[in-house]
């Protein structure tokens, strides 16, 4: 019993990490579908050349019906492994951070408490996640690049935002530096309005960030 | 309660306390709003810098249009794309919340089962 109350933090942070890496999967997977079919009967050819693009991410990916089905795989299983790490890395901020020190409150509790955000953490969790997405976005075309193609030439306009940003190795490092960072603010400010709604509602009774 | 059964209860609910589906929706489309407002005001003002004609700027972001009519590179496409932002922020952030909420629910629901079952079960 004592071995397995030690580990409890470590085990629901898997399965909440697992959760949440299903549901981010379900969702993106769904996003990609949907855009797709709308595309394929849309009149107008640019969403179709523009979602075509993902092709280079998404071998046999196609905005067709068929196609379609071939995206929501892959952005599922895209989304669903860069979301497994991210919050499995919140979780377990999360409950390493909880203190034994807390009143009780009772077994009705585990199905009415609201969470709260606990900020650093889901900052630097999702912040990694966005740096992670653009580095592997980057490393991926570079390792695919045939001499005398053109080199990323679409993902190299991020540049406008991210001055120093290049589509090369040394590019890659500095991209996943501006989402660490730039990711973690944009993160850091969706969980710092989501608790302040939270904090405004009648019933919030526990807090992340009162364990930490 | 000792310590460790107060620490233990706490992870507990922390580990499955609910998200507010309506909260996460309106945090994630603020601040997705204020992103693509972002993305095209610096488009603007740097080609305001630049004297460019507004014509010109961000032909890839251009292409947003094609998945939200009525979006484009001008400031009033800015406004515009920042209610797209804030709408699809919000329904992501309500789907998102709401799959979680219910992937906890199934699980409690499902482990009260297995626990009444052998509760059940032992008294025979």
């Amino acid at each position: 019993m004592g071995s397995s109350r030690f580990n409890l933090p470590r085990r629901l942070a898997r399965l909440n990490a697992l959760w949440f890496g299903l549901v981010f999967g379900a969702v993106c997977g769904a996003a990609l579908w949907l855009a797709s079919i709308w595309a394929f009967f849309s009149d107008a050819p640019q969403p179709r050349r523009a979602l075509l693009l993902l092709s280079q991410y998404f071998p046999a990916y196609a905005p067709t019906p068929a196609g379609s089905l071939v995206g929501f795989a892959w952005a599922f299983a895209t989304a669903f492994l860069l979301a497994l790490p991210t919050a499995w890395l919140y979780y377990r901020g999360v409950l390493r951070q909880i203190s034994g020190g807390g009143e009780s409150v009772g077994s009705r509790a585990l199905t009415t408490a609201t969470a709260r955000i606990h900020l650093p953490s889901f900052a630097l969790a999702f912040g990694l996640m966005s740096g992670f997405g653009l580095w592997l976005a980057t490393v991926w075309l570079v390792i695919q690049h045939r001499p005398g193609a053109p080199l990323g030439p679409r993902l190299a306009l991020l540049n406008q935002y991210l001055p120093g940003y290049r589509v090369s190795l040394l590019g890659a490092l500095v991209g996943f530096v501006y989402l660490l960072v730039l990711g973690g603010v944009f993160f850091a400010g969706v969980g710092w309005i989501y608790n302040r709604l939270i904090g405004a509602a009648p019933a919030a009774p526990r807090s992340h960030d009162q364990a930490g | 309660m000792s310590d460790r059964e107060q620490l233990e209860e706490q992870v507990l609910i922390q580990s499955f306390a609910r998200l507010q589906a309506r909260a996460l929706g309106l945090s994630l489309g603020l601040a997705g709003g204020l992103l693509l407002f972002a993305a095209t005001a610096v488009l603007l003002i740097r080609a305001w810098l630049a004297d460019q004609p507004v014509q010109t700027v961000g032909p890839h972001l251009r292409l947003l249009g094609s998945f939200l009519p009525g979006y484009q590179v001008t400031w009033s496409g800015a406004g515009i794309g920042m209610l797209y932002g804030f709408g699809l922020g919000f329904v992501l952030g309500l789907t998102m919340a709401a799959l979680l909420n219910l992937s906890h629910f199934l699980y409690l629901w499902m482990l009260r089962r297995r626990i009444r079952r052998a509760v059940i079960l032992d008294g025979l």
